[in-house]
């Protein structure tokens, strides 16, 4: 019996020495994970990589409208020093795509579809989409500017409403069809038309400015848009999802396919959309983007394979893997720990972390990204918020440095104005405006309510209304405390967006104050306050109406350079001390960390990347 | 055989059927609107009444529960309600080998841990290593599984070269207990070869094995979230913190238990005699003693499989796990889409019967006694 333990012992002595012997003989003896993108392969020769060739046709980028006095826009302050690294190169240096390169993108969410009519943005699939559709046109935040990807130009006429874009010949979608001009219009009406069938297209109130009826197409490279209204920058919209296009005669089949199976409660366009969620093949046909689908789980992760045949050259990066670690401090602590070489950020502790361990960020400031809601009557609601003193006294009450301090460990960029200072667009007219609005003044707010109290019969209640995401409670919690402090009776409804802050805020109109964000961006600003304070606007949720908002956010519309644009905005917010629809509290920030070796990403939107023209260095 | 299985089987009809009502009427009084989980912030009353009625949640509940039922005894659990309004059996299909994985990852971890310290641990009643032993299952029992996946998560992915150390410390000491003992043996009897080279040769594979697992020591991921579908080793290394988080309590109540009954087995007449035949005592404690011991370690070890796969919510959410337990209570309970909370639970009570079914008939043998009973 011993004699057959010794065996046994000597066996595994032997198999744990040649283990041992076996393992990996690395510098530092520790294993990689396979994920860790290969460098860039040199060339057969030996050579340094080569750099992609330039344009067939050799082509300056379309740029967007100069101003009446031919001033260029003026370039966004830089935020810290930070290069972006959008424009670092524009030419990707690989002849082919490079066998193994990959990218590992955390994302902010997952998106449920990559169909652009059922997507929302930067922060839910707007990425995703981009690289598999491209754009038309994308926008540099940090000139303010536009330039041609799918475009080949876009030019305005005098007073802005008409725009004429010119697309880029020899471009086909993957099922081998040309694209020509008529897919622009076809393809802009269905994300119009998709709105309000389960779908959550945000930029349809933009779309909405484009008078169909009129918008020509001369010829098929040609698209004469005409608006309802002057639009100086237009271009914005372009780099956004309507700016995707989807293959209409591809849809036009779908359609033709699903209308056998629709129902009252279900249209064939939600059904054509459903089978683009599941089906890469479907996408992959109906685009021309640099990737192509690969696996797809909606709502969970998105993988994207290099277009053999995309019409800007060869795509370097082989891959992009898109999954969701769970939060944005999940995606920075994933990335510093190696598992993802590109994390989405949103999270003003975690940028400053980021910040402080001298990580590549391509970040954008989200203005108005932290504000309070006030219920001004939504569909005859009786609503303190109505009250313009009970405004005012919410004001006087709230400290903003108290909540960046207990919710943000004092990491918040606080601000009281529509645009923060050290954004493109913020002003020392703006901000003077912005100071005249009713200042943290605990007895002034206190005498308010009072005043209201006894004027009404009010009893001092006020119903706040706040998303339990990290940090939500601290910021509600902060705000009850400093809002008691002043006579207010607060309650809190806490809870996750779909269940507490869209049914209250959305559907009851059962709040009088609720935490929010505009999320007010170089490239969506103007939609984005026009669709919230527009008092013919569907989504203006607080029912605010004045006629000077509105006269002040239509000039927005009209201005072109960076001046018009900085008065414009300075005209809300001059209109906006009056009034105080909200309250703003932060200017809020999101963007990308990168991994040093990774160049040339482009920016679509404000924080919406294009990996066509990236690539991994050696 | 079958008998019993089919009997085991026809019990789970009224228990399905149970679950599914309790279930349905239980979430429909949660707050929530799954319209509003697909459209989102920007949604208008009008979008999101529309929506409300295309998914058809404008219809009375017990309507809805009936075309789900009717539905599901055809095999169809319905479509999700959030968008792209998937089929409930793909979304679940694709959730439930994650989280299979990971709870038998934790369950193998918890098994080959508790079975090794547990016997050790009754081996040695009362002596210092069963008091240690017990301490430490204490302290695991204590901490609480999510606290226990950010803690791993700070140490072996940002203070990696913590544990790594502390295993060779901790390794280290068995090493030089071993060889203590070789060098005890050798001193009293040279003569007896087996003695004392059984402990040099057992300190030399421990050893060898310390020394390879530290220079093999992997880089522990701060997530799961990705896949590995054609790479088990790289499975292996994404699924060990999260598993090992969740083993962490289960190793204690193992060790416990197995403990406790290994120590009335320890006084059984047959040890005694095997003992006074002079077996070796590793034979007498893992061939007879281990088997008749495991009875309600494999009980609690079924129900803990059946908690695991339903209960890792906690942990797949640290970890960006997509498993069956995000899917239900993340996109089924929270934005209250109904059809998958109904095709989980449905699927999870199916696993949960059916697990205790089989632990039921490896009764029969495990103990000689109860299959001759049957006979």
């Amino acid at each position: 019996m011993r004699s057959w333990l010794l065996k046994l012992l000597a066996l595994l002595m032997v198999f744990g020495l040649v283990a041992a012997a076996c393992g990996n003989d690395d510098d530092d003896g520790v294993t990689t994970g396979p994920d860790e993108p290969a460098p860039a392969q040199p060339d057969d020769d030996g050579d340094e990589p080569a750099t992609a060739p330039a344009d067939d046709d050799g082509d300056e980028p379309a740029t967007a409208p100069a101003d009446d006095d031919g001033d260029e826009p003026a370039p966004e302050p830089a935020d810290d020093g930070e290069e972006p690294p959008a424009e670092e190169e524009m030419m990707a240096p690989c002849e082919a795509t490079v066998p193994g390169t990959k990218v590992d993108y955390a994302v902010f969410s997952p998106n449920a579809n990559m169909d652009p009519t059922a997507s929302s943005g930067a922060l839910v699939g707007g990425t995703q989409l981009v690289n598999v559709w491209d754009v038309l046109m994308t926008f540099d935040p940090a000139t303010g500017v536009s330039h041609g990807r799918a475009a080949e130009s876009l030019t305005p006429n005098d007073d802005f409403t008409e725009w004429t874009l010119k697309i880029r010949s020899g471009i086909t979608y993957g099922n081998g069809d040309a694209f020509v001009a008529q897919d622009v219009v076809d393809s802009m009406l269905r994300y119009f038309d998709s709105r309000g069938d389960g779908m959550n297209n945000r930029a349809a109130g933009s779309v909405a400015i484009i008078d169909f009826d009129n918008t020509e197409v001369p010829d098929d490279s040609t698209v004469i848009f005409r608006l309802h209204r002057a639009w100086g920058t237009f271009h914005t919209l372009l780099g956004d999802e309507p700016g995707m296009i989807v293959n209409p005669r591809i849809i036009a089949q779908l359609l033709d396919e699903e209308a056998a199976n629709a129902t009252e409660e279900t249209s064939a366009a939600r059904l054509v959309r459903n089978r683009m969620a599941l089906s890469p093949d479907l996408v992959n046909s109906a685009s021309f983007g640099p990737y192509e689908v690969a696996e797809v789980e909606p709502n969970v992760r998105t993988v994207l394979q290099a277009r053999d045949s995309y019409w800007g050259g060869p795509v370097c990066i082989e891959e992009i893997e898109f999954t969701f670690p769970g939060s944005s401090v999940a995606n920075w602590e994933a990335f510093q720990a190696g598992d993802f070489n590109a994390a989405f950020l949103r999270d003003p502790r975690v940028f400053a972390e980021a910040r402080e361990a001298g990580t590549v960020l391509s970040s954008e400031p989200q203005n108005i990204g932290g504000l309070f809601l006030f219920n001004h009557g939504v569909r005859g609601a009786d609503s303190m918020g109505a009250d313009l003193r009970v405004r005012q006294a919410a004001h006087h009450a709230i400290n903003r440095d108290i909540i960046n301090e207990r919710a943000f460990e004092g990491k918040l960029r606080t601000t009281n104005g529509v645009a923060a200072e050290g954004t493109s667009l913020w002003s020392p007219e703006l901000q003077e405006c912005a100071d005249q609005e009713p200042a943290y003044d605990p007895d002034a707010a206190e005498a308010l309510v009072e005043e209201v109290k006894a004027e009404t019969g009010w009893d001092g209640s006020l119903f706040l209304v706040h998303a339990d995401t990290d940090p939500g409670p601290e910021i509600a919690q902060a705000v009850e405390g400093m809002l008691e402090a002043a006579g207010f009776d607060v309650e809190v409804a806490l809870g996750p967006v779909t269940t507490v802050l869209i049914p209250r805020v959305i559907i009851q109109a059962d709040y009088e104050m609720a935490g929010w964000g505009f999320n007010a961006d170089g490239a969506t600003w103007v939609a984005s306050l026009s669709d919230n304070l527009h008092s013919e606007s569907g989504s203006n949720r607080m029912a605010f109406a004045s006629p000077d908002m509105d006269a002040a956010l239509e000039a927005m519309y009209g201005a072109v350079n960076v001046e018009d644009q900085r008065a414009a905005l300075a005209g809300v917010q001059c209109v906006w001390k009056d009034h105080l629809p909200a309250m703003i509290y932060s200017v809020t920030e999101e963007g990308l960390a990168l991994a040093d070796n990774i160049k040339g990403v482009q920016r679509a939107g404000a924080t919406i990347f294009l990996f066509g023209d990236a690539y991994i260095e050696n | 055989m079958l008998r019993v299985v089919g009997l085991k089987l026809v019990r789970l009809v009224p228990v399905l059927f149970l679950v599914s009502l309790a279930t349905f009427f239980l979430i429909d009084l949660i707050p929530g609107d799954p319209a509003a989980n697909m459209l989102g912030t920007d949604a208008t009353i009008e979008d999101l009444e529309a929506v409300r009625k295309s998914l058809g949640l404008d219809k009375p509940i017990t309507e809805r529960y009936v075309d789900w039922l009717s539905g599901a005894l055809s095999g169809d659990l319905g479509l999700s309600l959030r968008s792209p309004n998937e089929p409930v059996t793909d979304l679940l299909q694709r959730s439930v080998g994650p989280t299979l994985r990971l709870s038998a990852m934790a369950l193998g971890m918890s098994f080959t841990i508790a079975i090794f310290l547990g016997v050790w641990s009754a081996q040695a009643a009362g002596t210092r290593v069963d008091r240690l032993v017990s301490g430490t299952m204490f302290g695991f029992i204590s901490v609480p599984t999510f606290l226990a996946g950010l803690l791993f998560i700070f140490f072996f992915v940002f203070r990696e070269s913590i544990p790594r150390y502390l295993w060779v410390v901790g390794v280290g000491l068995i090493v030089l207990r071993l060889a203590h003992l070789a060098i005890k043996r050798l001193l009293e009897d040279r003569s007896d070869l087996s003695g004392w080279a059984g402990y040099g040769l057992a300190t030399l594979v421990v050893a060898g094995l310390m020394m390879w697992i530290f220079v093999q020591w992997p880089d522990f991921p701060r997530t799961a979230s990705h896949r590995y579908d054609d790479n088990w080793r790289e499975q292996i290394r994404s699924l060990f913190l999260p598993a090992l988080a969740l083993a962490l309590s289960e190793i204690a109540v193992f060790t416990r238990l197995l403990r406790a009954d290994m120590l009335s087995t320890l006084q059984e007449q047959f040890v005694l005699s095997a003992r006074a035949k002079g077996m070796p005592t590793w034979r007498i404690l893992f061939r007879d003693a281990l088997r008749p011991s495991s009875f309600s370690l494999i009980t609690v070890a079924g129900i803990t499989l059946g908690r695991l796969i339903g209960g890792t919510v906690i942990i797949e959410t640290i970890f960006g796990l997509d498993g069956l337990g995000k899917l239900i209570v993340g996109t089924g309970v929270i934005p209250k889409n109904f059809t998958i909370v109904q095709g989980g639970v449905l699927v999870l009570a199916v696993g949960y019967v059916l697990l205790n079914a089989i632990i039921d008939i490896s009764y029969q043998y495990l103990d000689p006694r109860i299959r001759r009973g049957r006979v």
